[in-house]
This record gives structure tokens, sequence and C-alpha cells, in this order.
């Protein structure tokens, strides 16, 4: 499968988890991927895996949440490989459960808002003139998370970052849509650094997870979240913006 | 209405604002006290000077949304305003305000523009905020409903709640289906908070409900 032959895809926490299962699947379908990541230390072994296999993928340090960090990224990118046409932002920082009358700002908040909000700002601002560019090939996938849909009884702030998340997709979706861009959320449920921090801390919440998904198990980051990516970010869905894609096994059937 | 609130006490934030006003009314008509939130910025004086509140309605400052402008040309004060700021606000008054909620029967309704469930071009940090109030709305009502609390979102045309400002974008395809006039009746839509207030919506918590006189329609 060569569906991406020929482009290149920033995905931001490219190191681990869902990140790793995406950068995976785009640099298999044929895409050149940089891995932009808080820790090159995590980054570069993905980046590395994915040379050995036969792909493209380097690994460039960066907080999502710094503006300057995240255009020097996308800077390096367009100058190493020639151009941007996907940009996968997966990057969080995950936070302990909490109430939201004990909402401390700079715990939950920033962590909260500045990787997810903030992050997802920075990348778009930086990437548009190059997504511009690469026209109907112009990508933006957001991972987004069935909370910002249904809300979160334990992480209130996170289901409003990942809410907001989901608006800016589609307001970029109207937005850029006259440039042949999509933008698209995957909302999944799958073994992911925060999924793990919530499990690490409710031991139980595993199984009530698992169980309440349609088909009885947590999603795996490169079977089953990696191809929803590599659709989203291929020609077969250029007509498919503004949509939350969720990939959580048929937890969630609001629609 | 009259008398549905009677004898209950209103905390109202954003009461200067046009949909502001005009829930203050309807609260009033429906016999409740009403109180203006004194400033967005620092909510826990406000709350503090009443030492029980039945119903807390968060207007937000939609009214001071400025024109719509590309995303790409945002600097971070411009979007720290249009989407962090609100959605703090909100967080920090629902922190201050916790303790002083009328436990149980204490109700919350927090106003949003249809703009963050719909998407709005030239407008995305407002969608972001409006849409994050919604689904903190939503979480707060999971958390608070074991003390017999209730968190409701009522969705307004932004065009309705922000008079001021041109070049909206439209929300949906068809026209209003009660008619132009219906979306920017904001009398209409603080009666419907007024309701949403009472016990008359006792079965409802972590809802949304449109009142735009029939555009957002979905799911």
């Amino acid at each position: 499968m060569s569906t991406l032959e020929g482009r290149t895809a920033i995905v931001t926490g490219g190191g681990q988890g869902v990140g790793a299962g995406i950068a995976i699947a785009l640099a298999a379908a044929g895409s050149a991927v940089v891995i932009a990541a808080r820790r090159v230390e995590t980054g570069e072994p993905v980046a590395s895996a994915i040379r050995d296999a036969g792909g493209v993928a380097v690994c460039i340090e960066t907080d999502v949440s710094d503006g300057a960090a995240v255009q020097a990224t996308v800077d390096a990118t367009v100058a190493r490989f020639g151009g941007l046409d996907i940009v996968v932002h997966n990057a969080y920082k995950p936070t302990r459960a909490h109430r939201v009358e004990d909402v401390d700002t700079d715990e939950i908040w920033t962590p909260n808002a500045g990787t997810a909000a903030w992050g997802t700002f920075y990348c778009a601002r930086a990437a548009y003139p190059h997504l511009r560019d690469a026209g109907a090939k112009g990508r933006l996938i957001l991972l987004s998370s069935p909370a910002g849909i249904e809300g979160s009884a334990t992480r209130p702030v996170y289901a409003a970052v990942k809410g907001a998340q989901r608006a800016i997709a589609k307001s970029l979706a109207k937005e850029w849509g006259p440039d042949g861009i999509t933008v698209n959320c995957i909302a999944p449920v799958a073994e992911s650094p925060a999924l793990a921090t919530a499990f690490a801390a409710d031991p139980a919440l595993r199984d009530a997870v698992a169980s309440r998904t349609a088909l009885r198990r947590i999603g795996d980051p490169a079977r089953d979240i990696g191809p929803v990516a590599v659709w989203l970010a291929g020609d077969g869905a250029a007509y498919v913006t503004g949509q939350t894609i969720v990939c959580d096994g048929g937890s969630f059937m609001g629609l | 209405m009259e008398g549905l609130l009677a004898g209950k006490v209103a905390l109202v934030q954003g009461a200067a604002t046009p949909i502001g006003r005009a829930v203050s009314a309807a609260l009033r008509d429906a016999g409740a006290a009403v109180e203006p939130m004194g400033s967005a910025s620092s909510p826990a004086a406000s709350w503090a000077a009443l030492p029980t509140v039945d119903v807390y309605v968060h207007c937000g400052r939609w009214d001071e949304v400025g024109a719509p402008c590309p995303f790409a040309t945002l600097d971070a004060v411009a979007f720290a305003e249009a989407f962090e700021r609100p959605v703090l606000e909100l967080i920090a008054s629902l922190r201050a305000g916790y303790a002083h909620l009328a436990k149980p029967g204490g109700r919350v309704v927090v106003i949003v523009p249809t703009a963050g469930m719909a998407g709005a071009p030239g407008l995305a940090a407002t969608a972001a905020a409006a849409e994050a109030q919604r689904q903190l709305a939503k979480s707060v009502a999971r958390q608070w409903g074991s003390d017999g609390l209730s968190v409701n979102v009522v969705a307004a045309d932004l065009a309705a709640m922000a008079p001021g400002i041109a070049g909206l974008p439209a929300v949906s395809l068809s026209p209003p289906a009660l008619g132009s006039p219906a979306v920017a009746d904001l009398g209409a839509i603080g009666r419907l908070v007024a309701v949403l207030a009472s016990g008359e919506a006792s079965a409802l918590t972590g809802a949304t409900l449109s009142a735009d006189g029939g555009v957002w329609m979905a799911p």
C-alpha cells in the first residue's frame, strides 16, 4: 500500500502510543514522516524503526505548547522534504483526575490547554501556508477524544480542551475548504500514555473501558487507529472534512 | 412564568450583555431575586456575597466577539482572548460557586453560541471556547449530579448575542424553522433559561438546548 507516496507528514507526539501508531502507518503507506516529539529519546526510536522497515522518517524535538518550536519544526520539515502535506496533531500531556471545583490552573489547565488547544493553534497556524500549497492533498488531523463529545466525569478540563479541538476542526474545515484542505478529528480509545495514566490511577478502569466497547477490547494504536489516519490522509477521504471519526470499538454511538 | 422561581436567588454572570439582560429580566419575572456578578475575572467575591445561590447563569461575553478573521493570522494574545479567557472564566466561577450552590436543587445554565457545535470560519477560537464550555458543562453535570445539582447549556445564535458584529457565516443551509425574528428573540431565550432554572426541568442535566429558532438541529 503506497497511497501516500511522495507526501510529507508531521506527527506530533509521534514517539509513543497513538502518535507512534499513526506515524508507523503513514510511513508504511509511503509518506515521509517527521516525528515531532517532546523528547528525542522516545521519538528517535520510532523514526529509527520506520527507517529500518524501509520508510523515511526523522525525529525533531518539539514542544507543541511552544509556538516558536512548532514553527521551527514546520520550517525544518519543509526545508528537508520540500513541502508539507499532512499534519497529525496528537501530542497531549495527561494530568490527574480532577473535579472542577479543585482545578488548579497551573497543574491542570496549563498542560491540558497547552498541548491540546494551544498545540492545535500553533500547528494549524504554522502549517497553513504549506497545506494550502499542497491543495487537495492538504490534511490537518487532530486527535480528540470521546470525552470531547460526551464530557468526562473524571477530567472536565480534558473534555473541554478535546471539545475545543473538534470546534476548531469544524471551523477550519469551512475556512480552509476553498483551498482543498480537509480538517478532521479522530476520537480514539486506544492504548496511550493518557489512558495509561488513567489506568494507573484507577486499575479497575481498564476493564470498565474495555467492557463498554462493543468489541470488548481497547484499541491498538498501529492496527486500529493508524489505518484510519492513513485513510483520512489519503485521496479516498478528500470529500470528508469537519468530521470526528470515533475509533473507540463502539463505545460512543451518539450520532 | 410568574412564581416559577419565587423565593429563589439567582446569580447572573454577564448580566450587562444583551443576553444577560434578557435572562435577568426573565428570572425576575419568574420571581427570582437576581444578582449580577460583579466581575467575571474575580467571581469569588460575587459568590461569597450570597450564602446560598439557587440559580447560576453564565452568559459569557459573546457580545465582545470580534469580526471574523483567518485563524492563521491570529497571534497568541488574540487566541488567548478569544479561546482561553472565556473558558477560564467559566472554570473559575464554577470553582468558586460550588460551595454556595443550593444542594440539592441548585441549577446552573451556561449560554454559548451554536457556532461551537457548527464550526465558524474566521471564528475558530471563539467556536473552540464555546465547545470547551459545553463539554465542561456536561462534565460538571456528571460530577455534581450526586449533589442534586443540574448543569445545562442553552445554545443561541452568535449574531443574536453579538448584534454589533457583521460578517458572521450562516450556521445552516436551511432558514430558521420559526422564521428569522425567532433567532434573535432574546426574551424567549431568557424565558427558556428561567424554565431550566426551575423545578420544572428537574429531569434534565448535561443537556444542550438550541434556542435559535430552529436553525441548528443536529444530531
